[in-house]
């Protein structure tokens, strides 16, 4: 395997296998369409002249080209990272565009001039400045154990030898530490000027560190509760009073936003029904009767999809993981952000850091409706889509409920009944009546079962019905079009129309072939990506 | 790459775009010397005609790139039929 054959991004290099597949490929495109044009020709002479015969064999070519333009254009729009919805391109690479292998060089430039050495901590300005500020605030606590004013002498050793040699970095550093304390004066006249930019700054840094610099060594992010939300929620508001918004409307439009800016694919907000939120446990107090937080008023929900190509390869080489770590980053950055500006806020975020359950608060903020399934589909990404809010009192103006003909789709639909091994999904209904509600309820107990059989090291999930979901389909022109045609259409003839292609010209494997050997073969719906597969990239024996 | 290439991608579509201008510039050329008696709404349902072939194609295409490769066949050769029964109508009608 050549070095040019692997690790290539999308929007970059090309494999030689690939160029010299594709040169020889153009030259038949080629020979074929000199072939062609020679036909043509032949067709399109006429006895009025050559200008018109070659008119009309240029129109003929072009009618042909065009056809075989339209199929470049569809295949390149099906194939396309773009289409990727919460993952396009970018995540996979393409922002590495610049061609970089004709100015590959055997040196780097910076030059090598004599004997060379390994580098030191001090050497780094943010290795001297962390040393010095551990010394300056012990991170357990009590007196200094440096001062400014004790001078380079006083100073541990490497700090000492270092700065003997360079008294310039000395210098440097002592005013370093004048303009600190100065620029947190000046940011008396700046807080109100830049509070957004400063909020968010301070939000995007809350995964390792909190407003005052100081780093978390240990712990998840965001932190579990300890004790009651009425102080765990309002921990680290700074401010007197919460920063107010114009409006409601303002405060929405900016929070969606600045969700979008965490990483959030989808954001919608709903008031908080508090039916939604477990009884009998509240995280940071454990067990127990407790009412709902006065201060959980409105839900900001977010979604963000799985990486669609392995998605499709559940439920061997899928993870929810991958979705679930950036809705955690994401609800973090938010709870912090909220923190920032003066209101309360608490993250709710996969797995299991919930102290209410999702959909249907998705549901109530217009993400969505409910599938077969039991999963949020969305329009944009369809059950591909892991959620997540954060809990919280400020004004909002929240959205309200969609009726986009999905329940009616699912209805007719139940692929995912048909595919699922466990039989955990209802062909019925929604019959089910549940704390008043009616829905689709799946068994989750014959769920799990298939959780606990597929072939992965943890029990992490299935997510079969996720792949085979008609609506989980990426962002082409295609889907594009039955996405807009279907909720549109009174009379459900698209649904039964796109539901036909679905059954008739899309293959699934059956639902137990699913499973491991000896009652299933492992299947996937989509093959996986090649990023996924070990035999690629490792020297191992393949043996299945 | 194509797909993601600044420059190709539009210059495809400024190439494509050359193309259909030469189509139709070259259309009426061919419809005199075969004798049909053009009217707008014949030129519509030509038109008509060829953009359904290009849009039955390209969804074939599109559902082969997206690794939907029996979808993507069975779309094409459905829309190859129906274009093929389409043409003999249009054709009786031209």
């Amino acid at each position: 395997m050549t070095e040019t054959s692997i690790g290539e991004n999308p929007g970059t290099r090309t494999s030689l296998a690939t160029t010299t597949c594709s040169a020889g490929m153009a030259v038949v495109f080629i020979l074929a369409l000199g072939l062609l044009a020679l036909s043509l020709c032949n067709v399109a002479w006429a006895d009025s002249g050559v200008s018109r015969s070659l008119l009309k064999t240029g129109g003929l070519l072009a009618a042909v080209l065009g056809i075989v333009g339209a199929a470049a254009a569809g295949y390149a729009a099906g194939r396309s990272y773009d289409s990727h919805t919460g993952w396009e391109r970018y995540t996979h690479g393409a922002g590495q565009f610049f061609n970089r292998k004709p100015f590959r060089r055997d040196r780097p430039t910076y030059g090598v001039e004599q004997e060379t050495e390994r580098l030191r901590f001090e050497e780094s300005l943010f290795g001297r400045l962390s040393s010095l500020r551990n010394l300056v605030f012990p991170p357990g606590g009590g007196e200094p154990r440096w001062l400014p004013a004790m001078g380079v002498a006083r100073l541990p050793e490497p700090l000492q030898g270092y700065f003997k040699k360079h008294e310039d970095k000395y210098a440097h550093t002592l005013k370093s530490f004048e303009l600190l304390g100065r620029q947190r004066a000046d940011w008396e006249d700046y807080k109100v000027q830049f509070a957004v930019a400063d909020a968010w700054s301070n939000a995007n840094a809350a995964a390792f560190e909190d407003r005052n610099g100081n780093e978390f060594r240990e712990g998840v992010f965001p932190p579990e509760p300890q004790g009651p939300p009425e102080a765990w929620d309002f921990r680290g508001i700074y401010r007197d009073k919460p920063l107010p918004f114009k409006s409601p409307r303002h405060a929405s439009e900016f929070l969606k936003k600045i969700t979008h800016t965490f990483g959030a694919t989808l954001v919608g907000i709903a008031r908080l029904n508090p039916d939604w939120c477990y009884q009998g446990f509240l995280r940071g107090l454990g067990p127990g009767d407790y009412q709902v937080p006065a201060h959980w008023q409105y839900a900001i929900v977010f979604a963000t999809p799985h990486e669609w190509d392995q998605m499709y390869a559940n439920p061997n080489y899928g993870t929810s993981y991958d979705a679930y770590s950036r809705q955690r980053i994401i609800g973090g950055k938010l709870e912090s952000f909220l923190h920032e500006l003066g209101y309360p806020a608490r993250a709710h975020v996969p797995p299991t850091s919930y102290d209410l359950v999702m959909p249907p608060i998705a549901i109530d903020a217009g993400l969505g409706e409910e599938g077969r399934h039991g999963l949020l589909i969305t329009p944009e990404l369809g059950p591909n889509a892991r959620l997540g809010c954060v809990t919280t009192n400020v004004p909002m103006e929240v959205d309200r409920p969609v009726n986009l003909g999905i329940m009616d789709f699912c209805m007719k639909c139940k692929i995912c009944a048909e595919k699922c091994p466990g039989g955990a999904i209802s062909h019925l209904g929604p019959d089910e009546i549940v704390r008043g509600y009616r829905r689709w309820c799946i068994k989750d107990d014959l769920c799990f079962h298939i959780w606990a059989s597929v072939a992965q090291s943890h029990a992490r999930g299935c997510r079969i019905c996720l792949a085979v979901c008609p609506y989980s389909r990426k962002n082409n022109w295609v889907h594009a079009l039955s996405r807009y045609l279907n909720p549109r259409d009174p009379t459900g003839m698209v649904s039964s129309s796109l539901l036909w292609i679905q059954k008739t010209f899309f293959k699934y494997p059956k639902a137990r072939d699913f499973l491991p050997p000896p009652q299933g073969k492992n299947a996937t719906y989509h093959d996986p990506p090649d990023w996924l597969l070990t035999e690629k990239w490792f020297d191992v024996p393949k043996t299945w | 790459m194509f797909i993601y290439s600044t420059y190709l991608k539009t210059l495809f579509w400024i190439l494509m775009g050359l193309l259909y201008a030469l189509m139709i510039v070259a259309a009426p050329v061919w419809a005199r010397d075969l004798g049909f008696e053009m009217t707008w709404w014949k030129w519509l349902l030509s038109a008509g005609w060829y953009g359904l072939l290009s849009l039955g194609v390209a969804a074939g295409a599109t559902l082969i790139g997206e690794k939907e490769p029996r979808a993507g066949t069975l779309m094409l050769s459905a829309a190859l039929i129906l274009m093929i029964v389409l043409s003999a109508g249009l054709g009786t009608i031209l």
